[in-house]
């Protein structure tokens, strides 16, 4: 493997990594917090790239500037699904959360396909044409630019969950809610943001990958699958372990598909859940708490 | 009369009119049921949801025009004028799925015969199925040998199998090495996982030396993958000349545009069909595509008798807003042919319809097919048929080979994308 083929390898995976990252932020938030496995996570980056590919295909916006559009729309969205229907199950057992969120992906990828048919979605756009090159390696402006939102997004969340008085309320409701509740945080109140911001995330992700992946119902599947390794491996509720995650899975995948052929790079994605489950099932960063 | 009443009696006397007109009716329906079928079911058996959605709707496209000028023309007259009716089942572009879907159109929509699916992966164990219930099952679109490898009696097939794909493939490398003395000598195969890209690459494989070619690269993919960047340095790495192709639209246009992310450039790409003649893979690349050279089925250039191809692409473009092409061309004479035997058996009967569809012998001057290929089935249930060569310009395909179909001449070998102006 030559200097230009590694180097091409790990861009590739920072790349992909900072997407993943992106979702699996999103995804973690949710649990930490709401303490449910959101399986429909997968399904509202699905939508995030169909509002992005309306956006830009009819009222010909910028898919960067949709983005605009795209992230208060979600986080309205996750908190009106909180308060119907999340709510609605937060007491009940677990399985109950499982089956629920699972229904509601299930409900979500039929519902698209109902009305927008089977068809996949692409969108043309200039940036598609743009490609920046470092020495010999060479970066699509789509991906490239798709990772430093993905980055920028994260870093602006990270603030805000650290420095903010919401993100520290959110953050002491993730650790201990019962002690938050009796400081007089508002538990209802922060899931509703929570479970938008995390849905937000997923929509934006949707967004920022629509240039250069295609769309149709059941597209989420694929993502939603790495997400959940990522959250497992960088420890469940963890931001940072999710950040790092994003990165380790997607360098794994960069790297599986130069030793495996492409058919076989989840391989190694889902080997990596298997050895973390085996070794350390709280995840790199989780508390142990098993 | 004595203890009946008159009303009674009145009552008595319009139940057995009833009674008696009612045993009439019921005598003679089943023998006007019987002579004159209103319709004839035909299964039509495609993935209607799933990644080859786009290719599927076109097939359908095909089937439907073809459908309705049998059914303009008067119907099977051997069946009193029968008109084709077509239950849609959708294998949802999984396997498993597709047999469910068959099963359900055999035995209890009752088709009389079923057509498609297009993609090998999912024909291969939905015939399985058409075969079990002795459901006789037209295909024209999947290429895998294994197809009519099984000593199956029920399946025909009315496009070419893998091997006639990869020779006349190798046969066109052959021609225009000749012609412009370009030999490619170095050969990489990226392809689709699945049964479609297996069987054409295996093919490929074994013809190779035959052609002087040595292979280099063998690189299998998942058609639903959203990135293929590594799998493209592995290409570049191992510096082909000629690059053979079996895709579905999705993974064409991915391949298409990370080829021109890392500058990939080599003398040719002859993808197989596939995705590649999908009008949603042109749209997507545009320009990106110039100078790639497709393999078809089927091209509404075909110069068939009385100007037929181009009345049928004008029908067909009215209708349906785009040319005819290698999905709906194919299954628009796989339906002639299906009404054709139709017709000869004068029966609903599917071993009768079997056997008719088996002696098959009919061609473009004869019938109104389209293609130039002679629709007679040999015992595997394989029909003569070979291909012709497209090569993409300013985002168009025209004909290059065979030469007397050709609208353009051939470029090759392929300009890099800095020569076409594109980096």
């Amino acid at each position: 493997m030559d200097s230009t083929f590694l180097g091409q390898v790990i861009v590739s995976g920072f790349l992909t990594g900072g997407l993943y990252a992106l979702v699996a932020v999103g995804l973690t938030m949710i649990f930490g917090v709401l303490k449910i496995i959101n399986f429909a996570h997968g399904e509202f980056l699905m939508l995030g790239m169909y509002l992005s590919f309306f956006l830009t295909t009819y009222l010909h916006l910028d898919p960067y500037i949709s983005l605009l559009v795209i992230i208060p729309v979600f986080f309205l969205f996750g908190a009106f699904v909180q308060y119907g229907l999340i709510n609605r199950i937060l007491s009940s057992t677990s399985d109950i959360h499982i089956l629920f969120t699972l229904g509601l992906s299930m409900f979500l990828q039929n519902a698209m396909l109902f009305i927008f048919g089977p068809y996949m979605r692409s969108i043309q756009t200039s940036y598609l044409k743009k490609v920046y090159t470092l020495g010999s390696l060479n970066i699509n402006s789509t991906r490239l630019i798709a990772f430093i939102f993905a980055l920028v997004i994260t870093a602006i969340l990270y603030l805000f969950l650290k420095e903010s008085n919401i993100g520290r309320a959110i953050r002491a409701c993730a650790d201990e809610r019962k002690g938050a509740r009796v400081v007089g945080i508002d538990i209802e109140r922060m899931y509703l943001i929570a479970f938008g911001i995390g849905t937000a995330c997923a929509g934006a992700a949707g967004g920022l990958l629509m240039p250069f992946c295609y769309a149709d119902p059941h597209v989420g599947t694929t993502f939603i699958l790495v997400a959940f390794v990522v959250v497992v491996l960088g420890g469940i509720g963890n931001f940072m372990g999710a950040l790092i995650g994003g990165f380790i899975i997607g360098f794994a995948e960069a790297f599986g598909s130069v030793v495996l052929p492409d058919s076989l790079k989840q391989v190694v994605t889902f080997g990596i859940l298997v050895l973390i489950l085996f070794f350390r099932p709280t995840g790199l960063f989780g508390k142990g708490r098993a | 009369m004595g203890k009946r009443s008159r009303k009674t009696n009145r009552s008595f006397v319009l139940v057995s009119i009833l009674v008696g007109v009612c045993l009439l009716l019921s005598a003679s329906t089943p023998i006007l049921a019987q002579n004159q079928p209103k319709e004839i079911k035909i299964g039509i058996l495609y993935c209607m949801t799933g990644p080859l959605a786009s290719i599927a709707r076109l097939c359908v496209n095909g089937h439907e025009m073809a459908a309705e000028e049998i059914n303009a023309k008067g119907g099977i007259k051997s069946l009193g004028g029968a008109k084709i009716k077509f239950v849609v089942g959708d294998t949802e572009s999984k396997p498993q799925v597709a047999m469910s879907a068959a099963e359900k159109l055999i035995t209890k929509d009752n088709v009389v015969a079923l057509l498609g699916p297009y993609s090998s992966g999912i024909a291969f164990p939905s015939t399985q199925i058409s075969e079990k219930y002795k459901c006789p099952n037209i295909l024209s679109g999947p290429v895998a040998n294994q197809i009519t490898e099984r000593g199956f009696k029920y399946i025909f097939r009315t496009v070419y199998n893998a091997t006639t794909n990869a020779r006349v493939a190798l046969d066109f490398v052959k021609w225009v090495g000749d012609k412009t003395g370009q030999r490619p000598k170095r050969v990489a195969i990226l392809h689709e996982d699945t049964l479609f890209g297996q069987s054409t690459a295996k093919s490929w494989k074994e013809m190779l030396p035959k052609y002087g070619l040595e292979l280099v690269a063998e690189l299998p993919y998942q058609k639903t993958t959203q990135d293929l960047s590594t799998t493209i340095m592995k290409l570049k790495a191992a510096k082909p000349d000629l690059v053979l192709q079996v895709s579905y639209t999705n993974d064409a246009i991915l391949v298409t545009r990370t080829m021109y992310d890392l500058d990939f450039n080599c003398m040719g790409r002859i993808p197989s069909g596939g995705g590649h003649i999908d009008p949603a893979f042109a749209k997507a690349v545009g320009k990106l595509a110039d100078d790639l050279i497709v393999n078809h089925h089927y091209h509404p250039s075909f110069k068939g008798p009385k100007n037929k191809n181009q009345i049928a692409n004008e029908k067909y473009k009215k209708k349906y807003g785009i040319d005819m092409d290698d999905y709906s061309g194919p299954a628009y004479d796989a339906t002639w042919v299906l009404a054709d035997a139709l017709e000869r058996a004068g029966s609903m009967d599917r071993q009768k319809v079997r056997d008719a569809i088996a002696a098959t012998d009919i061609n473009w001057n004869n019938s109104p097919v389209l293609r130039p290929f002679q629709y007679k089935f040999d015992a595997t249930g394989q029909a003569p048929a070979t291909g012709v060569f497209t090569q993409f310009r300013d985002g168009k395909m025209q004909v290059i080979w065979p030469e007397e179909y050709a609208s353009a001449k051939v470029v090759w070998p392929m300009r890099t994308w800095k020569e076409r102006g594109l980096r």
